[in-house]
């Protein structure tokens, strides 16, 4: 039975609920311009982010077990609601240049952050199955949004079909666990030491497994990435490869832990090593930037697989300040990409925007390209960037629990990754411009110089500070 | 005594021995007198017009997704409607929830113009002559 | 009583089929169908589960699965008829722009 007063714990995912509900109203009834929406929506997420904000130490289950607020799963939301407020800050300009500002956009995406929210904050498979389900589901939509070209449509085909046999398998995983345990709650599902170990328990979280690492892009499951993150609209691109990944993360990752299945560490440390193998090798010999990206979103989807093997209490805070730092700078570099990509000659579909272009990009617009590099450098892993950090803590937490050839293969791999993050880096300050643009600035607009600011002030906050996100969620880090 | 497969079993040996029965016997007793009209296919008695792959109009498509959303609907207010006795007031108020939340997604729909159905609009000869005008 | 593997084995079965044709059949349509079946089998286990173990969960869990199964078909089958506006063939095969 429903209490009323867990309703107060809920106030954000009420709001974003509400919020998306309306949205589509005022998108269909203020016909042409986006503007209300918009801003409508961008309020929303940010009223979201302090309700939230204002209790992240609350440690409760409530509506009939359905949902866990803890801790962990509010700074998991906040860093999903982030990426998405960064998002609506950069949509706006490049969805008014491609043609497709339409006010659905708003409304979809806070529907598929009203499933991201639900899943990290479930505490039942069902609740886990509707929130996946949501966001997927609005996934598909918002990447087919350029209807009228090719690549985005055949990225969407390809998300669709491909995420719909996934969501197949997991729901298999899923059955199969509750015919194991008889429960399909998870605190319950977690409490029965005697199912647990039982091989009908243990190939559904295989399956279960499955549905998720497909999601966060795991070794033998991301093929669909680069792909979906080359025909998507820029933007959606940056909000799936962060918000996606911030809310599958944030949901298995407690789940996993609490199991603790130490007998299956040499398992997912090979798909770790894999994962950054495969991400970064075939990132090396990439010509476009956005393709470049998604290559490192799995490089990156490896460095958190190894936090997964450690399996401590660490190893959740070290992934989960190291996706908050992947929020800036990912969807920073994401953002400049589509900035960018926006003032080359529109074509009839997306060209390849390849390095070339981007050289002397420091002589057309300087501050593009600092903002470029800061990105780059902290998804390298630089020191005095948000990045660093992340991955410090990450394999801190796999040496404290004897992974030491493990961090050492994935702090070889980074360096690695050093190299193509740098070549972009070289074409935009040391070669001049050239072809029919050069010499001219970038056009940026406001907001969207906006959220390349936001962006660029997180990476270079918690690079310095990176104590204030521990402080903030009251994680010790000893 | 018989398993519950024997069971399902005879079952189906007589439920296919019927329509066998029923369809063998016809083929065999009934006449048939082949003619061109009785091979045609039929449309209401009418010639058939036109091909038979024809392009449906596209309003079909948008009013099939919005039947199944509010077909599909139904599974909840089922179970709903049997317990709702024992529920009282909170499940009324959930269930308004919801509906509330699935007609938002009708008014989207009408607002959009997808229900609307264009009235055919009979084309009137349009008659340059003005004798026959006079004579009516 | 029928016993509990018999379903088990049904939708095992019939979740095989689906995963089977959704990796030999070529045509998006037909994909899109095998993994409905999919779906379905899936819930055929779950109100078997359900049914033995003398707990509701299950069912309620296939209300969902229904539920949400319609609204990837309907999302799938935009994206469907999106695709073959452009390209007038739903071959899998010759969806390849995107590669590397």
């Amino acid at each position: 039975m429903i209490n009323f007063n867990d309703l107060k714990e809920i106030i954000p995912l009420i709001i974003i609920a509400a919020s998306a509900l309306i949205s589509l109203l005022i998108a269909v009834y203020s016909k042409k311009s986006g503007m209300p929406v918009y801003v409508f929506s961008l309020l929303a997420v940010l009223a979201a982010l302090i309700f939230t904000g204002l209790n992240v130490t609350k440690d409760v289950i409530i509506i009939s077990e359905m949902l866990r607020i803890n801790p962990y799963s509010n700074a998991f939301c906040m860093i999903a609601l982030l990426s998405v407020f960064i998002t609506f800050m950069a949509s706006k300009d490049y969805l008014e240049k491609l043609g497709i500002n339409f006010g659905e956009y708003y409304s979809i995406l806070l529907f598929a952050l009203f499933g991201m929210m639900t899943m990290i904050y479930a505490n039942d498979m069902l609740t886990v199955f509707i929130g996946l389900e949501t966001m997927s589901i609005c996934f598909y939509v918002l990447t087919g949004l350029l209807r009228k070209r090719m690549k985005s449509n055949e990225s969407a085909m390809k998300y669709f079909l491909l995420g719909a046999f996934m969501t197949g398998f997991l729901l298999y995983g899923m059955s199969l666990i509750y015919g194991a345990t008889g429960y399909t709650n998870i605190t319950k599902i977690l409490a029965t030491y005697t199912a647990i170990r039982t091989p009908m328990f243990l190939i559904g979280l295989a399956l279960f497994m499955i549905g998720f690492f497909f999601k966060i892009g795991i070794f033998p499951f991301q093929m669909w990435i680069p792909d979906v993150y080359e025909g998507a609209p820029t933007v959606v691109s940056g909000m799936m490869s962060t918000a996606g990944k911030v809310a599958a993360v944030g949901t298995l990752i407690p789940v996993l832990i609490t199991l603790n299945l130490v007998e299956y560490k040499m398992l997912f440390s090979i798909l770790a090593t894999l994962t950054m193998l495969y991400g970064n090798i075939v990132a090396l010999s990439q010509s476009n930037l956005k393709r470049l990206l998604a290559y490192s979103s799995i490089a990156s989807a490896g460095y958190i697989m190894v936090g997964i093997t450690s399996m401590s209490d660490l190893s959740i805070k070290g992934i989960a300040f190291y996706l908050l730092a992947y929020v800036f700078m990912q969807l920073g570099a994401f953002i400049v990409v589509s900035v960018f990509e926006n003032s080359t000659p529109d074509g009839k579909d997306f060209r390849n925007v390849t390095f070339d272009e981007y050289k002397g990009l420091a002589k057309r617009s300087p501050v593009l390209a600092i903002a470029l590099t800061v990105f780059l450098l902290s998804l390298a892993g630089i020191p005095p960037f948000a990045g660093f950090w992340g991955k410090y803590y990450i394999f801190y937490a796999a040496i404290k629990s004897d992974l030491i050839w493990l961090s050492v293969i994935a702090i070889l791999l980074s360096v690695i990754s050093v190299y193509y993050y740098l070549k972009v880096i070289v074409y935009m300050w040391f070669k001049e411009p050239e072809g029919e643009t050069s010499g001219e600035a970038v056009p940026v607009k406001a907001l969207s110089y906006a959220a390349i600011m936001v962006s660029l002030a997180g990476t270079l906050l918690f690079g310095l500070y990176p104590d204030l996100f521990f402080t903030f969620f009251k994680f010790l880090i000893k | 005594m018989l398993s519950d497969f024997g069971q399902v079993l005879i079952f189906m040996i007589i439920s296919i021995g019927f329509v066998a029965i029923a369809v063998i016997s016809g083929k065999i007793v009934g006449p048939r007198f082949a003619s061109k009209g009785k091979d045609s296919t039929y449309e209401c008695g009418e010639d058939t017009v036109g091909d038979t792959w024809v392009r449906f109009n596209f309003r079909y498509y948008v009013v099939a997704l919005i039947f199944i959303i509010f077909d599909v609907e139904i599974v909840f207010l089922f179970p709903w409607a049997v317990v709702f006795k024992e529920m009282g007031l909170l499940a009324f108020i959930e269930m308004t929830i919801f509906l509330f939340i699935l007609i938002v997604g009708f008014i989207y729909a009408y607002a959009k113009g997808d229900l609307y159905w264009d009235k055919p609009q009979p084309i009137v000869p349009k008659l340059d002559r003005q004798i026959f005008k006079s004579e009516i | 009583m029928l016993e509990l593997n018999y379903f088990l084995v049904l939708s095992a079965l019939l979740f095989s089929i689906g995963v089977v044709g959704v990796l030999v059949r070529r045509n998006a349509m037909i994909i899109f169908m095998c993994i409905e079946l999919m779906l379905n089998a899936i819930n055929i286990s779950l109100v078997a589960f359900s049914s033995f173990l003398g707990n509701d969960s299950g069912q309620i869990f296939v209300f969902f699965v229904l539920t949400v199964a319609a609204a990837e078909a309907a999302v799938g089958l935009a994206i469907v008829i999106s695709l073959f506006r452009n390209k007038e063939s739903l071959d899998i095969d010759k969806i390849n722009i995107l590669k590397w």
